[in-house]
């Protein structure tokens, strides 16, 4: 069986210098390629570059960047390994993701050089956790690379490796070795380092021997194949093309479809060459039989064998996505799913949770759909979305059967609602600086507009942390779910015609797109309280600027967390030039000309 | 399991593969065509598509014939075409022929005059909106960044930066009607690999990959930008002994591949294999 391991991790944290290295080590490059590659750098005055091994594309050895994955064959003390290199930036996740989603062994690749938590790359990390999670990837192993730049030092290694395994552990994400090394000089990855004589875990080479991808149908999975064609070879002879995704297949078999339900027995399987024919087909196979009765079945049916156990026959899927799109995930929208060969048009019912790369979601079928749990069956237990010809996301099923929610509606429609309060909801939602002056504005318009018989509620971000948000951090995605349930509580406020003020700071343009696909169909308003950044350093009303220079604060906004101005808000009030009440008063015109309130 | 070594294993997997990958282009793609150069690599992906379609293939195959090609080759095509009962088109640029288009000329120009826009015209004319293409990962770098179905413009350009997800073995076949898609089920075949599939499975191959007077043709193409390489490698068995221990890749002999450090990518780019 060959081990396919995927090589992740952020730009220039060295992985094309890491596989180079493996490569050029085992001469196992072709030494064209070699030359080809010392030429390229002397005419454009680098030094070697292992990774030019790989980048191939003009685009690619220019700007010093993997766009593309490539996959390499590696053969080592008899086993065969394929190498799948991934970009490392962010726009190219896509491609990062196709690399990624075939492979058995995952490596995380990190620069051990850094100091891991002054910097962004902790985030990193638990998104490259979180994703090869979502791909289902069973072994990770981590390397903490550029040790020589700290000259070996184990101190420095323990402080990074016990962080990394904190990140883990909070995404209950078990790692096989966390291991130092230097890809560039070549230490830890063949032969244990001289230069490390205090790390006695395994070699990198070691630990990929040592993984046992034995995925072959052991007895604990039962069959499941997947119809992919018909031929019709004359008036009653039918040879049913599929692929076996799961167990074992052999004549005489009776089996089971779904969702149509329809039942018979394999008579034979049919082979061009004689030779071809086998005992049994394990996974992987791609094979052609025929029924004893000529069935109609359509593409897409998953066969099972009788008395095991069937696939979950649903509309309704709770799902772990990666997205891949760059046009936001949108809650309603109709998207198309396919299990297999299965395909049918679908909507995300609802969003649970979100990460940086994706959701944890419902999602509603319009057709049923056969399918099983991922951690029962991977195959059948896995999708894509595809929206408008391309594929937009793909995810793992963590329930194949959710109970299904209908909406409740009440007596009173939001048309009467309205005219019993006398005015429309909407979501006010701020966004700006920590000492912009949210808080605020949005506590004189609340007083403003009561004062008027308007019904008025403030979300505060600080008022909701204690209750509401009390498990969330302030690390980007805890951010994004902080601002998630805001925007459902919101949410209900407008639908019941509360003007409803958001008071989070909203750093990212991302997440603020996120919580506007939430509110597709109400009156949602983003309104940007300006301020520099020097004047709110100077006002520093809870004293948060003083401790983040003290260097008591990890991840504040404006210091090392970046705060992202919207571009296109629908209003802007700056609190440089004006008082809060002439802010409060510049809502409140706006509300009436946008006819929310009379 | 009953399937015997460990070799057999691993190109039954490889077989496997490419089978399901041809059944996919056939069930998805009404107007779909395979490129066949007579070379070893297209050579097998006509058998497999033999294999998965029981004998007779449903699609025609078509060979780009730039006349320059080396005779036995034509040899070869018009003999298998006869024994195989295969639907062979031949298309031909023959305006630029006309106007004395070769190699001398510039080897790129000469292979997108002779190879891509060929091919481009008669796919146009012909209206086939998919192809199958024997291309591998491990031949040359922009091949290794390739999917296995591949999305070009009506122009044939390939946009590699802003390529479609694949995941898992789940293929994206749905694309809007205009576009051109290339397939590729032999892409995880290494050079190897392609060698030891043809000695289990009795695939005819060209003489001329066999060494006559210590020189064998390792990659073939046109007559004036093929090389053979020094080998006495004159069976199969000696070819793969000779791969498992050279030190220099398969496409050395083809000249449009020096032509320029990028000169695959930029003859990619264009929608050439």
């Amino acid at each position: 069986m060959v081990k396919k391991v995927v090589v992740i991790g952020h730009v220039d944290h060295g992985k094309s210098t890491l596989i180079g290295q493996i490569l050029t080590h085992t001469q196992q490059v072709f030494l064209d390629k070699i030359h080809k590659v010392e030429k390229t750098c002397r005419e454009t005055g680098k030094n070697f570059e292992f990774a030019f091994l790989l980048d191939a594309f003009e685009k690619e050895q220019g700007q010093g960047v993997t766009i593309d994955k490539v996959e390499i064959p590696w053969n080592y003390q008899g086993q065969h390994f394929i190498f799948i290199d991934t970009p490392g930036h962010k726009e190219f996740l896509r491609n990062m993701l196709s690399g990624a989603s075939n492979a058995s062994i995952a490596v995380i690749l990190v620069d051990g050089a850094e100091n891991y938590l002054e910097s962004t790359h902790g985030d990193i990390f638990t998104n490259h956790l979180q994703m090869i999670k979502l791909l289902g990837i069973q072994n990770i192993i981590v390397l903490l690379n550029k040790i020589d730049r700290v000259s070996y030092e184990e101190k420095h290694f323990q402080n990074n490796a016990q962080l990394i395994r904190d990140i883990a552990h909070r995404e209950s994400t078990p790692l096989l070795e966390i291991i130092p090394l230097s890809a560039y000089y070549n230490e830890n990855i063949f032969t244990q380092s001289e230069k490390m004589p205090w790390y006695k875990g395994k070699t990198f080479t070691q630990t990929l021997l040592d993984i046992n991808v034995n995925e072959i149908a052991d007895d604990k999975t039962f069959l499941r194949l997947s119809l992919q064609d018909v031929y019709k070879r004359s008036q009653d002879k039918r040879i049913y093309i599929a692929k076996i995704e799961h167990g074992v297949l052999e004549v005489g078999m009776s089996l089971q479809f779904f969702p149509s339900r329809s039942q018979s027995t394999i008579k034979t399987v049919e082979h061009w060459k004689h030779e071809d024919s086998m005992a049994s087909y394990p996974p992987g196979a791609s094979i052609g039989f025929t029924l004893t009765d000529p069935l109609y079945l359509e593409r897409g049916e998953i066969g099972v064998n009788i008395g095991t156990p069937p696939p979950v026959l649903t509309h309704s899927i709770h799902a772990g996505i990666l997205w891949m799109s760059k046009i936001p995930m949108v809650e309603r929208k109709t998207y198309r799913i396919r299990i297999l060969h299965q395909e049918s048009d679908c909507e995300i019912e609802s969003i649970h949770k979100m990460f940086s790369f994706g959701a944890e979601v419902t999602i509603r079928t319009h057709k049923e759909m056969a399918c099983d749990r991922f951690q029962e069956y991977m195959h059948s237990g896995r999708f894509v979305l595809i929206d408008n010809h391309a594929v937009v996301g793909g995810g793992i099923i963590l329930n194949p059967n959710t109970q299904i929610l209908k909406s409740e509606k009440g007596f009173i429609t939001p048309e009467r609602r309205e005219k019993l309060m006398g005015h429309k909801g909407a979501i006010l939602w701020f966004t700006g600086l920590s000492g912009a002056g949210k808080s605020t504005i949005a506590k004189t318009l609340e007083d403003i507009l009561l004062k008027k018989g308007i019904h008025c509620v403030v979300l505060d971000g600080d008022n909701m942390r204690q209750g509401l948000c009390k498990d969330l951090g302030f690390l980007p995605e805890d951010r994004l779910e902080n601002m998630r349930r805001v925007a459902e509580v919101a949410k209900i406020f407008s639908q019941n015609s509360y003007i409803a003020v958001s008071a989070l700071i909203s750093p990212f343009s991302s997440h603020r797109q996120n919580i506007k696909n939430l509110c597709v169909g109400l009156n949602f308003f983003e309104i940007y309280i300006d301020c520099p950044i020097e004047e709110c350093a100077k006002r520093d009303p809870k004293g948060l600027y003083q401790k983040s220079q003290d260097g008591k604060l990890d991840f504040f906004t404006g210091h090392q967390s970046d705060y992202e101005p919207p571009v296109h808000p629908d209003l802007v009030l700056s609190t440089l030039k004006n008082s809060p009440i002439q802010c409060a008063e510049n809502i409140v015109n706006f509300l009436s000309e946008q006819r929310i309130i009379p | 399991m009953n399937i015997p070594d460990h070799h057999q294993e691993h190109l039954w997997h490889l077989e496997q593969k490419s089978l399901y990958i041809l059944r996919e282009a056939y069930n998805r793609f009404p107007k779909l065509a395979m490129l066949w150069s007579m070379g070893k690599d297209s050579t097998l992906m006509l058998w497999l598509a033999r294999k998965a379609f029981f004998g007779h293939i449903p699609f025609p195959l078509i060979h780009i014939d730039t006349t320059y090609k080396i005779p036995e080759m034509i040899t070869f095509r018009d003999q298998l075409a006869k024994d195989w009962n295969l639907k062979l088109l031949i298309s031909k640029n023959t305006d630029a022929l006309n106007n004395g288009m070769n190699s001398n000329l510039g080897r790129l120009e000469c292979c997108n005059a002779l190879k891509t826009e060929a091919l481009q015209k008669f796919l146009e004319k012909n209206h086939f909106q998919s192809l199958l293409v024997a291309i591998r990962r491990d031949e040359e770098g922009s091949r290794a960044k390739e999917r296995y179905f591949s999305p070009r413009d009506q122009r044939f350009q390939w946009d590699y930066v802003e390529q479609p997800p694949e995941l898992w073995d789940q293929y994206n076949t749905s694309f809007p009607k205009e576009t051109h898609v290339r397939i590729h089920p032999i892409l995880h075949w290494s050079e190897l690999d392609i060698w030891l599939y043809p000695q289990q499975e009795k695939i005819p191959t060209l003489s001329l990959y066999y060494a006559h007077n210590g020189l064998r043709f390792r990659s073939v193409g046109c007559a004036p930008c093929t090389a053979p390489i020094q080998s006495e490698a004159d069976t199969i068995e000696k070819i793969i002994e000779e791969l498992k221990h050279t030190q220099i890749s398969e496409r050395s002999g083809r000249a449009q591949d020096k032509a320029d450090t990028y000169a695959m990518e930029k003859l990619r780019l264009k929608g050439y294999m």
